[in-house]
């Protein structure tokens, strides 16, 4: 891909979200464009630019950014993380909400959903749903593709194996040919939402919980601080913030590092 | 956990080549390995000494995974290996009789070394 093809996708991609890409990584996006350049009859990745420098189709744009954010994702593949959610966040969050039996968990940059049915799961397995409790997990991301995706909680026999104990996959999930489906009883407990982590998050509420992980490393750091700055406004007294582990980040107050190895930030 | 020296898996498959590949991925995760061919053979091998994990196929002539897992959780210390099943079957039914019987986790063949590494983790086995 030539300089100035990679400049004009580099450009769009910050633009749009944030993410920041550098020259050594235009193997890889030439390699995500190509299909996208076939799909739109562009024959190849100059014409596709030409074609997005012009006034390009929406929807062109879109798979663009699909394309450029398609990130993989597990269930819960680190122990120490599931295990501190399990034992001490979910019960700690059980216990202070437990007057309105009323729990907010934004799972920002979801993905294929994974890690948001992960939690529905968790509090499946405790019991907290028969509780009468109203828990809403919210997932959000841009990558439409994947929140299609997501929505149809239909997963191959390799992502069940990611990070999904397996006493989870035969409690949630029904095997169809060699995937799995998740249950509609799960499905129903998480809401995904297209949103974009530029902007602003005012619409969706309060969170007692809110996860971001291994997202905000790849944004400059003048957008990682707006960006963390939402995620404080959107945040409840006593909330947790999730981060990825190794991400090194300044996370404002009134959030505190909690649990530094898993990433795990409480606010006062 | 307890002991000292590396910690020991016993790697149970009727294949070979399964064997061969299983054992390189666990011995990167940190194990040291044993083999065996079938249930019967697994089960001499835990007598002298439990290992902290045993990795199992399902169907092995003479005597099969689901049979082994019995026999062992009966022993003298065999509650103690964790055990995960490494198996071609990969239906709901033959889970649930794996985890009912003492199993702890469950790989559906075809594996990778990151399927291995995750299940040993979920299992408690590493970090």
């Amino acid at each position: 891909m030539n300089t100035s093809d990679f400049e004009f996708l580099r450009a769009m991609l910050e633009s749009r979200t944030g993410f920041v890409v550098t020259q050594d990584k235009s193997f890889l996006l030439e390699s995500r464009l190509l299909p996208v350049a076939k799909k739109w009859k562009c024959g190849d990745i100059s014409s596709l630019v030409i074609t997005l420098r012009g006034l390009a189709d929406p929807l062109l744009q879109q798979d663009v950014i699909d394309a450029l954010t398609m990130n993989e994702t597990s269930f819960l593949r680190d122990s120490k993380l599931f295990r501190n959610l399990n034992e001490k966040v979910i019960p700690d969050l059980v216990k202070a909400r437990s007057g309105q039996k009323r729990l907010r968990v934004w799972c920002a940059a979801c993905s294929s959903g994974q890690e948001a049915y992960m939690l529905a799961m968790m509090f499946k397995a405790k019991g907290i749903y028969a509780q009468n409790w109203q828990i809403e997990i919210v997932a959000t991301d841009i990558n439409v593709a994947q929140l299609e995706r997501a929505r149809l909680g239909f997963f191959t026999q390799f992502e069940v194996q990611r990070g999904l104990p397996v006493r989870y996959l035969v409690d949630n999930f029904v095997k169809e040919g060699n995937n799995w489906r998740l249950s509609d009883d799960i499905k129903s407990k998480v809401t995904f939402q297209d949103f974009n982590l530029l902007n602003a998050a005012v619409n969706l509420g309060a969170f007692d919980l809110i996860l971001c992980r291994n997202v905000l490393s790849g944004c400059q750091s003048s957008v990682q601080k707006d960006i963390l700055a939402r995620i404080v406004r959107q945040s409840q007294p006593k909330g947790y913030l999730l981060l990825g582990p190794s991400e090194k980040l300044d996370v404002p107050p009134p959030f505190q590092a909690y649990i530094p190895e898993i990433g795990l930030y409480k606010r006062s | 956990m307890d002991g000292e020296g590396p910690r020991t898996c016993l790697i149970v498959d009727d294949s070979k080549i399964v064997r061969k590949l299983a054992r390189r991925i666990v011995e990167d995760l940190g194990f040291s390995c044993i083999e065996a061919e079938n249930g019967l053979q697994a089960l001499q091998a835990c007598e002298p000494i439990m290992p902290d994990a045993v990795l199992l196929d399902w169907i092995m002539p003479v005597m099969g995974g689901f049979e082994f897992v019995k026999t062992l959780r009966a022993m003298p210390g065999g509650n103690r290996p964790k055990i995960i099943f490494c198996t071609t079957e990969n239906d709901v039914a033959h889970i649930r009789q794996a985890l009912d019987v003492g199993a702890d986790e469950y790989i559906m063949k075809p594996f990778d070394g990151e399927i291995i590494a995750g299940k040993f983790e979920l299992a408690g086995l590493t970090a």
